[in-house]
């Protein structure tokens, strides 16, 4: 699949997700996220979803007794032994994800990998490795990319290194207090892998960075702070907590300011000051981007089956290069945290 | 099942689960919502006066605050209780949040916790029976047993587990849901962020006698959150045989409440359910509704 630059694709009108024939979808990791990819695709009418892949036996029973009756194989590979598919949605952890992908791409499937920017840096670059020799679409998904007021302001531009030329960034929700809160996540991989994603889908790879963590309430990482230094020179401060009280959902908030005025966008709204871009646009405000709501996935099945219709935004959204370098720039910020605060190059 | 005659459909209820689950309005909006009503007492009031200017019913969750407040009072408000109820925290786990129903600490340990608990554990075989309504039944007799019995009029089924079964076009789930409630002599409501795509499946669904009592989606004049779409959605909701109560009137702060209510009772909704963060004086703005629902 082609990928066009950030600039030009934010500025091309929406295509609509129409196809002549439904995608087949295979959902391989039925977790949380890939219940809700089977919810997403199968109430997609360009979507059908014809199977499920999983070694975890009950979670292959809940998906019968919920209803969904695809059938279901302990692996790819013994899937598709018996059945057809044109895509299969990777929403394994990550230890098995690199497995499925494999698999998918020597089948010559089209492929989508949910969260692969906080993957582990090295199973990120060899999922993208793989993904990169597969002549069929291929995606990494992540909800945050649709995110409508984050999205207007790609695509107007104002969130752009050509107007500004100071950026601070912050994300903020309520976790650590759960008790699922668990040491296998932290707020890097949990939060600070999105608000990457947006700072790099609006400035460009980020090609170093100095960061601080801290560990308030167990044995992993709560709050942390980064100074990144992005390839094009531009530098920005970043903050990440999962320790903020009241906050249900994550809050992120952009903010750029420089010679032609300034912007601030958060999930709430966008606030533009420049030249030509003024005004306020509230997120309800802003056209939804799926036909169902439920979880996570659904803004992400649209955009998948927009761009296979040929939406260059939504291409842009689901980019693999993406993912993989803010996959690789989550593990130069772990160096500099243990490193106490040493400045890391970003593996490219 | 007695003959005892069910409540009718409620035209105007008062929901609370704004308190702790992510809604469509502004970080700064919740904020200051969950602050003003931190306090178990102030929610108590804020509720007490809802009833008193014309709420039928609160749709409100099995949280502890919510709880809290109810237990102030000294006397039952009529609880539509919101199960099976889910935590945004639910986003750490990696299996789904209804793979398995292990019940919570805190409704254990409690006096309310210990009826929950022993309700749960007659349904305990049920749970491991692996359709979605055996595992999501117990969870909900659990959660409703956290309320004054007395004060239970019905349950609104959360829209997560609604979503779900719709999702896998399981109308049974909804058969048994029902059956379960009306034994009870519950009404049982259906919460959906996918309003126009239930109401459509629905008609598709011969569930006679064991159909909803009533539907609540979101209804506003700018189409924020209706789905698939504003038109097929207002398009099912005049081809319904199910009751549906509006919900996000407000279309997430874009229109007043009393504009957003009369244009989800003009275009066919049975009833209106305005959310606490929807408003700034809880028993005046529910008063203003009351042309609105008479239209």
């Amino acid at each position: 699949m082609a990928r066009p630059s950030a600039a030009t694709a934010e500025k091309q009108p929406s295509v609509s997700s129409e196809t002549t024939t439904k995608q087949r979808v295979v959902v391989a990791g039925l977790g949380r996220t890939g219940v809700d990819y089977a919810c997403a695709f199968a109430m997609h009418p360009f979507a059908e979803v014809v199977g499920f892949v999983e070694p975890r036996g009950d979670l292959r029973r809940f998906m019968r007794g919920v209803g969904f009756g695809a059938p279901s194989d302990s692996s790819l590979e013994r899937w598709l032994d018996k059945h057809a598919c044109d895509t299969v949605v990777v929403s394994a952890p990550a230890a098995e994800a690199l497995g499925i992908v494999e698999r998918a791409v020597a089948a010559g499937l089209g492929v989508l990998v949910h969260g692969l920017a906080g993957m582990p840096g090295e199973t990120a670059t060899r999922i993208a490795a793989v993904l990169s020799g597969s002549e069929k679409p291929t995606a990494a998904g992540a909800s945050v990319m649709f995110q409508p007021t984050f999205a207007r302001a790609r695509r107007s531009g104002a969130l752009s290194a050509e107007r500004v030329s100071q950026v601070r960034a912050s994300a903020s929700v309520s976790r650590v207090f759960s008790p699922l809160a668990a040491p296998s996540r932290d707020v890097l991989d949990f939060l600070l892998a999105d608000l990457l994603l947006l700072l790099d889908a609006s400035f460009g790879p980020i090609a170093g960075v100095k960061a601080t963590g801290q560990k308030l309430y167990g044995d992993w990482l709560d709050e942390c702070q980064v100074e990144a230094r992005f390839a094009n020179g531009l530098a920005t401060k970043i903050e990440a907590s999962w320790s903020v009280p009241g906050y249900p959902c994550a809050a992120m908030v952009i903010e750029g300011s420089g010679g032609e005025g300034r912007v601030i966008v958060s999930d709430d709204a966008l606030e533009m000051d420049m030249p030509g871009l003024q005004g306020r646009v509230v997120a309800a405000s802003e056209p939804g981007t799926a036909r169902f709501e439920g979880g996570e996935a659904s803004a992400i099945a649209e955009g998948y089956l927009k761009s296979l219709a040929g939406d260059p935004a939504a291409n842009d959204s689901l980019s693999v290069p993406r993912a993989t370098r803010v996959a690789r720039v989550l593990e130069a910020v772990r160096h500099s945290i243990q490193a106490d605060g040493e400045e890391r190059e970003v593996a490219s | 099942m007695s003959k005892r005659t069910l409540p009718e459909v409620p035209r105007l209820l008062l929901g609370v689960s704004s308190l702790d689950q992510p809604v469509r309005t502004t970080r700064d909006r919740q904020l200051e919502v969950a602050s003003r009503f931190k306090e178990p007492e102030s929610l108590a009031v804020a509720l007490v006066k809802g009833v008193a200017a014309g709420a039928q019913g609160v749709i409100a969750p099995p949280t502890l605050d919510v709880r809290e407040a109810l237990a102030e009072l000294n006397k039952d408000l009529p609880i539509f209780a919101r199960v099976a109820h889910t935590s945004p925290a639910e986003d750490l786990r990696w299996d789904h949040v209804f793979l398995a129903d292990m019940g919570d600490v805190e409704s254990r340990t409690s006096r309310a916790g210990k009826r929950a608990g022993n309700a749960a554990l007659n349904l305990l075989p049920m749970s491991l029976a692996g359709d979605l309504a055996s595992r999501v039944l117990p969870r909900m007799e659990r959660e409703v047993a956290l309320f004054s019995a007395k004060a239970v009029r019905g349950i609104a089924v959360a829209a997560g587990a609604t979503d779900l079964a719709l999702a896998a076009n399981q109308p049974k789930f909804f058969e048994r849901v029902v059956r379960f409630a009306h034994q009870r002599h519950w009404l049982v409501g259906f919460e959906t962020r996918n309003l126009g795509h239930l109401l459509a499946r629905a008609a598709t669904w011969e569930m006679g006698t064991a159909a909803p009592d009533f539907v609540i989606g979101a209804v506003n004049p700018r189409g924020v959150g209706m789905m698939p779409n504003a038109e097929r959605t207002l398009s099912e909701i005049r081809s319904s045989k199910l009751k549906v109560i509006a919900c996000e009137l407000r279309a997430g702060g874009l229109v007043p409440l009393d504009e957003g209510a009369s244009y989800a009772r003009r275009h066919g909704a049975w009833g209106v359910c305005p959310e606490l963060v929807e408003m700034d004086d809880v028993p005046k703005e529910l008063k203003g509704l009351a042309p609105a629902i008479a239209a």
